[in-house]
């Protein structure tokens, strides 16, 4: 039978916890909206590494994602869904409530 | 363990967003540098101000967005485009009017002490909003409250008299222009402009 702290571990949202997508998450949780560039300014990533995790993202409905032309320039405009948003707090509470109890057990 | 924190990056991400170029630093600078020329030498030199937004377009469309790209932020997502621009061109116009309608009955020192007031709430507002902004990283904000602490000393030793304190405002608006230069060109340096997508 697993423990309590294992069913936590499971419930941890692997599409967030990679840490290139937790960079994006993150980053466009705190902001509206952002093209290509900017995400590839903020999260340092290579743009096939970062067009790559964008996809996944938006496969699961975490971001939205909208190719438009800004002054005759192509851009790519990428902002978080309410789902996303949802999935980051739910992420951010299992790793505190994981972190917690690890805690509790060694103080024990 | 403590609660896991994710404020300190939310934080340096937003600092970085706000602060990053260095060109808000350098505005500050010539907004004091241009209160120094209207109370020194003529109101008019204020409404070189205007001037600021068509180059301020200009700089983030030739030096930040090919580096930075476009970000829209959150907080300023429901405000029309350009309202800051709007009221500052309006608060100076209706300054003009006034001044062309009331000419006999309000003086100039009156207007200067408008300007004076107008910058005092801006710049009260400015150290609350940068101090809960900081992202306990950047220099910028102790080199900020240090020149304005030693400012405010020699403002103590040279007993408030009125030429120095404009003398004391254009420092500070130096230092500002310097710091804001600075941050500017180290982030042209560190950041090399992107390829167009497609």
């Amino acid at each position: 039978m697993k423990d309590n702290i294992t069913l936590e571990i499971e419930e941890i949202d692997r599409m967030i916890h990679e840490p290139a997508r937790l960079r994006i998450m993150i980053y466009l949780s705190l902001i509206q909206e952002a093209d290509f560039t900017n995400l590839l300014y903020n999260t340092k990533l290579s743009r096939g590494n970062l067009s790559a995790q964008l996809q996944k993202l938006e496969a699961v409905g975490y971001i939205d994602i909208n190719k438009k032309f800004i002054k005759r320039i192509p851009r790519t405009l990428v902002s978080i869904t309410d789902a996303g948003v949802k999935a980051l707090r739910k992420y951010k509470e299992n790793l505190n409530r994981i972190l917690s109890s690890d805690n509790q057990e060694s103080s024990e | 363990m403590d609660k896991l924190s994710f404020k300190n990056t939310e934080k340096s991400i937003l600092w970085d967003i706000r602060y990053g170029d260095g060109l808000l630093w350098l505005y500050k600078g010539i907004a004091f540098v241009a209160l120094f020329l209207a109370l020194k030498v003529s109101l008019l030199m204020w409404l070189a101000l205007i001037l600021l937004f068509p180059i301020q377009h200009l700089i983030r469309k030739r030096w930040v967005i090919p580096r930075r790209g476009i970000v829209k932020q959150r907080y300023y997502s429901n405000r029309p485009k350009y309202t800051t621009m709007i009221i500052i061109v309006g608060y100076l116009y209706l300054m003009l009017i006034t001044l062309h309608l009331f000419s006999t009955r309000i003086s100039e020192t009156m207007v200067k002490a408008m300007i004076f007031s107008l910058y005092l709430l801006l710049f009260v507002n400015w150290l609350v909003i940068s101090y809960l902004e900081w992202d306990k990283k950047s220099l910028y904000p102790i080199l900020d409250r240090i020149v304005i602490l030693f400012l405010l000393i020699a403002l103590w030793y040279i007993k408030f008299e009125f030429s120095a304190f404009l003398l004391l405002i254009c420092i500070y608006g130096i230092f500002n222009i310097i710091a804001g230069t600075w941050q500017f060109i180290s982030f042209i340096k560190n950041n090399p402009v992107q390829a167009h997508e497609g």
